[in-house]
């Protein structure tokens, strides 16, 4: 045999030998589901019907593909209803799993779009997006964040490039996409009280997280449950 | 001791075996690969194209390792210095065929190898599709040296196309500008025309009207579709240069994203004279086709053009050889 053909065919072994020896499955925490989260927070009372209707659930953020989804409205005297929606993602693995995008499903339906984008800070390191968006005269205001144990982001991308290395470092790298939203025009006193909200939540969703756990312990390698944080048991919302 | 040469039926069984190597080397790894990348493919709203490029990109190859005498020309025009491994059907010389170049195909297998022991470790498929398509001149040059590599350059670009890309990623890099460029255009050749447009990010704002640019509509699709005919009408066309292939590569960019602003500025035209069911019926209807077979139409009439522009010096050359005494 040429040696050319020698290297070769190493090579392809090589190859195909690499993907069952080194993969590892995804790392999955298990513990309660989304609907653990309290249904009072601080003064707010939670209610089970969501504000929109579900086309307008979608105006803004969506994860593509999720484990749990959870949408409450939580309500409290003197402040608008805030609806909640938190996506949860059991690994990266899920590959298009978090994302913060304005999710427009038509081009001449009259999605909401954004009208102004800022950064809030919901406790000191802890970042999280403003977003005011309108449909024609019609107005809504969303606060969102992507979140992992340990890890808060503003933006998507950063996120998933650090459950990236998480992954490829075998520790978890499941994460919660976040978005509060109140609708009608913008006023300030709504936007405190949703800004103050999102930081009672984002220790809500802190402790929830951190009641997940993997299964063996942090040393050991876990197969995950059936379908859980690999995109098989995942939905898509369009 | 003399050296002896492997009789013809002993050399034909070497190759067999080599061929039998190979081919179940190669199947182990496409069974493990190919499940995840099919998969991949059908969940993608962006790959649709992969049905086409696969099939071509595959064509390309196996026209440009098939001996040169079992071919015919595919050009008319002929450019007799263009080196063996140019062109679609360019192949190469059995002389050069058996000397492997291991400073080129060690390097692009290696690189190969990088990407498919990432993916093992985070399981991403871009990595996987990578990971394969540079094995392909890592293979060639081990097999067929210098000029399969060179042979096998063009069908790895091709190859490329197929690569699944992580749609965040794509969504972040190049939906989001292109919507807000494509809205931006729309509303400036609107306002032109004396509409009264409005545009806020990908929005443009016709009166009470909104003609939103989604994703679907960033042209996208048609870019990548246009971009892969570029590139093989340039190969077609053997005696185009590097510089106009590259040249009508881009040319077919431009040329997507111009045929999706028209058909934008129709759409929104329409949405204010015939109401959203008009433009909706054209938008998602029979405008997909126009984009398609205006870009399709441009990028073939630069080809066109460029063979023409590149042939000239050749032809001179040639009468000039011709005129020498």
């Amino acid at each position: 045999m040429r040696p050319g053909v020698w290297a070769l065919v190493a090579w392809l072994g090589l190859a195909a030998a690499v993907g069952p020896v080194v993969h590892w499955p995804a790392r999955v925490p298990r513990g309660p589901s989304l609907h653990a989260i309290p249904r009072e927070i601080g003064p707010w009372r939670s209610r089970r019907a969501a504000l929109t209707p579900h086309q307008d659930m979608l105006a803004f953020g969506a994860a593509n593909l999720y484990d749990e989804h959870l949408v409450r409205v939580y309500t409290r005297s003197g402040a608008p209803d805030l609806e909640v929606q938190v996506f949860y993602c059991g690994s990266r693995r899920p590959r298009n799993g978090l994302t913060n995008t304005l999710h427009k499903v038509n081009c001449l339906h009259g999605h909401y779009t954004s009208v102004e984008r800022q950064a809030v800070d919901l406790a000191p390191g802890v970042r999280a997006t403003r977003l005011r968006l309108a449909r024609g005269a019609r107005a809504s205001t969303v606060v969102y964040w992507l979140q992992s144990p340990g890890r808060t982001s503003a933006q998507g991308f950063a996120h998933l490039v650090w459950q990236y290395a998480r992954d490829a470092r075998r520790a978890r790298s499941d994460g919660c996409f976040v978005k509060i939203a109140y609708y009608g025009p913008p006023a300030a006193g709504h936007d405190q009280a949703l800004t103050a909200f999102a930081a009672q939540m984002h220790g809500v969703v802190d402790a929830w997280l951190s009641e997940r756990t993997l299964p063996g312990g942090d040393a050991e390698d876990t197969e995950s449950p059936a379908g859980a944080g690999t995109g098989r048991a995942a939905r898509g919302l369009h | 001791m003399a050296r002896t040469r492997a009789k013809p039926t002993e050399r034909r069984g070497l190759r067999a075996l080599e061929a039998l190597a190979l081919a179940a080397g190669a199947g182990v790894l496409i069974a493990q690969a190919g499940p995840r990348l099919l998969a991949e493919w059908w969940a993608n709203p962006d790959a649709g194209h992969v049905a086409f490029v696969l099939p071509v990109g595959f064509f390309v190859l196996v026209r440009r390792f098939r001996p040169r005498d079992a071919r015919k020309p595919m050009s008319k025009v002929s450019d007799p210095s263009d080196p063996p491994g140019r062109g679609v059907g360019g192949a190469i010389p059995a002389s050069r065929s058996s000397r492997p170049d291991w400073a080129s195909g060690i390097p692009f297998l290696a690189a190969g190898f990088a990407c498919l022991f990432l993916d093992a470790v985070v399981r991403e498929e871009m990595l996987l599709g990578l990971g394969l398509v540079l094995a392909i001149p890592g293979a060639a040059a081990l097999l067929r040296g210098r000029a399969g590599l060179r042979s096998a350059l063009f069908p790895t670009l091709l190859f490329v196309f197929a690569v699944p890309w992580p749609q965040t990623a794509v969504r972040h890099l190049l939906h989001m500008p292109l919507q807000r460029a494509s809205a931006a255009c729309t509303g400036g050749l609107l306002g032109l025309f004396g509409q009264e447009a409005q545009v806020s990010g990908s929005v443009v704002t016709l009166g009470t009207e909104a003609l939103n640019v989604a994703e679907a509509c960033s042209g996208l699709k048609a870019m990548t579709a246009l971009v892969f005919l570029a590139l093989l009408l340039g190969a077609l066309l053997a005696p185009a240069s590097g510089l106009g292939r590259a040249g009508l590569a881009v040319w077919g960019l431009v040329a997507a994203f111009l045929a999706n602003v028209v058909r934008l500025v129709a759409a929104g035209a329409m949405l204010r004279a015939g109401g959203q069911g008009t433009a909706d019926a054209f938008l998602h209807g029979s405008s997909v086709l126009v984009v398609y077979g205006a870009g399709a139409a441009l990028v073939a009439g630069a080809a066109v053009l460029v063979r023409d522009l590149c042939a000239r010096p050749v032809r001179a050359r040639a009468a000039g050889k011709e005129a020498m005494p």
